[in-house]
C-alpha cells in the first residue's frame, strides 16, 4: 500500500462510549447555569434601577402614591408587574 | 432525518436533532483531534466536547451552505489553535494505542499514526483534512483558515516526513 492510499483510509472508527450523553449532559447544565446567571442579572438589574429611582424626586413620588393604594391595589400592581416580567423574558427573539 | 434537517431544527433550538448530529459525527470528529493532538485521547475528547458545545452555541449562524461536519472541522482546529497557545506548547505526540488484530493493515495505520506523530500540528491536520476527510484544497484551506499556498506547503512538507519515517521503518524491519 503506498502512502496516498495509506493516507486516504476513513480515519478509525471511534465507538461513541456514552461520548455524545456526556455531551449533551454538559449542554444541559452549562444551558441551566447560563439561565442562573441571566435570572440573577436581572434581578440585579430591577434592584439597583428601584434604588435609582427611589432616590429620585419622581421615585419618591411613585413611593408614596403606592403607599396610598389599598392593600389590594398593590397586590394587582404587583402581579402586573410580574406578569410583565415573565411575558419579557418568554417573548421570541 | 437526514444531516440538514437535522441541523435547521437544530438551530431552531431542538436539543435532540443535536443530539443527533453529535452522534453522527462524533467519531470522525475525534479522530480528526486525535491526529491533530498527536494521539492525545483526554485532549482530543475534551477539544471535541467543547467543540460541540461551541457549535450549539452559534447553531443559528450555520447557513447550511457548507457541510456540517466542515462546520465543526474548523470550529475544532480555531479550538485547538486557541488550546495550544495558551499551553504555550508544541504538541509533542504520542503514541498511538494499537487497537484490533496485529494485521498487515493495521501495522500499516499504526506505522502512519506513529509517523503523524513527527508532524507539526498544522501538518498533520492539512493531511488529514484533505486525505482521510476528503475535502478538497479549497474547502480545507478555508476551514483551517490558512491561504491555499500555505496549505500545500504543509501537504508537501508532511508528505515528506511521513514518507522519510515509513521508509525508515521499512528498512529496519
Amino acid at each position: 500500500m503506498n502512502l496516498d492510499e495509506l493516507l486516504s483510509q476513513p480515519l478509525a472508527e471511534i465507538p461513541d462510549r456514552h461520548f455524545s450523553a456526556h455531551v449533551m449532559t454538559e449542554m444541559a447544565r452549562r444551558e441551566i447555569r447560563h439561565a442562573r446567571i441571566e435570572t440573577a442579572a436581572r434581578i440585579a438589574f430591577a434592584a439597583a434601577a428601584v434604588g435609582t429611582l427611589a432616590a429620585t424626586e419622581p421615585g419618591r413620588e411613585l413611593a408614596a402614591t403606592a403607599l396610598s393604594l389599598s392593600f389590594f391595589a398593590q397586590i394587582c400592581v404587583g402581579l402586573v408587574v410580574l406578569l410583565l416580567w415573565f411575558s419579557l423574558r418568554i417573548a421570541p427573539e | 432525518m437526514d444531516e440538514s434537517a437535522a441541523a435547521r431544527r437544530a438551530a431552531a433550538g431542538d436539543a435532540a436533532a443535536f443530539g443527533f448530529l453529535v452522534r453522527q459525527h462524533q467519531s470522525r470528529l475525534r479522530g480528526f483531534l486525535l491526529r491533530v493532538t498527536g494521539g492525545r485521547h483526554a485532549l482530543a475528547d475534551d477539544l471535541a466536547q467543547e467543540t460541540f458545545l461551541e457549535s450549539w452555541r452559534k447553531i443559528a449562524q450555520f447557513r447550511g451552505d457548507g457541510s456540517f461536519a466542515g462546520w465543526l472541522i474548523e470550529i475544532a482546529w480555531s479550538r485547538f489553535l486557541m488550546d495550544a497557545r495558551r499551553r504555550k506548547e508544541d504538541m509533542p505526540g504520542r503514541m498511538p494505542e494499537p487497537c484490533g488484530d496485529p494485521s498487515q493493515d493495521n501495522m500499516a495505520r499504526l506505522d502512519l499514526e506513529k509517523a503523524f506523530t513527527f508532524l507539526v500540528p498544522p501538518e498533520r491536520a492539512a493531511l488529514t483534512a484533505c486525505y482521510a476527510l476528503g475535502f478538497s484544497h479549497d474547502e480545507a484551506a478555508s476551514l483551517l483558515r490558512m491561504p491555499l499556498g500555505t496549505l500545500k506547503s504543509h501537504i508537501t512538507r508532511g508528505r515528506e516526513k511521513l514518507q522519510a519515517h515509513l521508509q525508515g521503518w521499512e528498512k529496519c524491519r
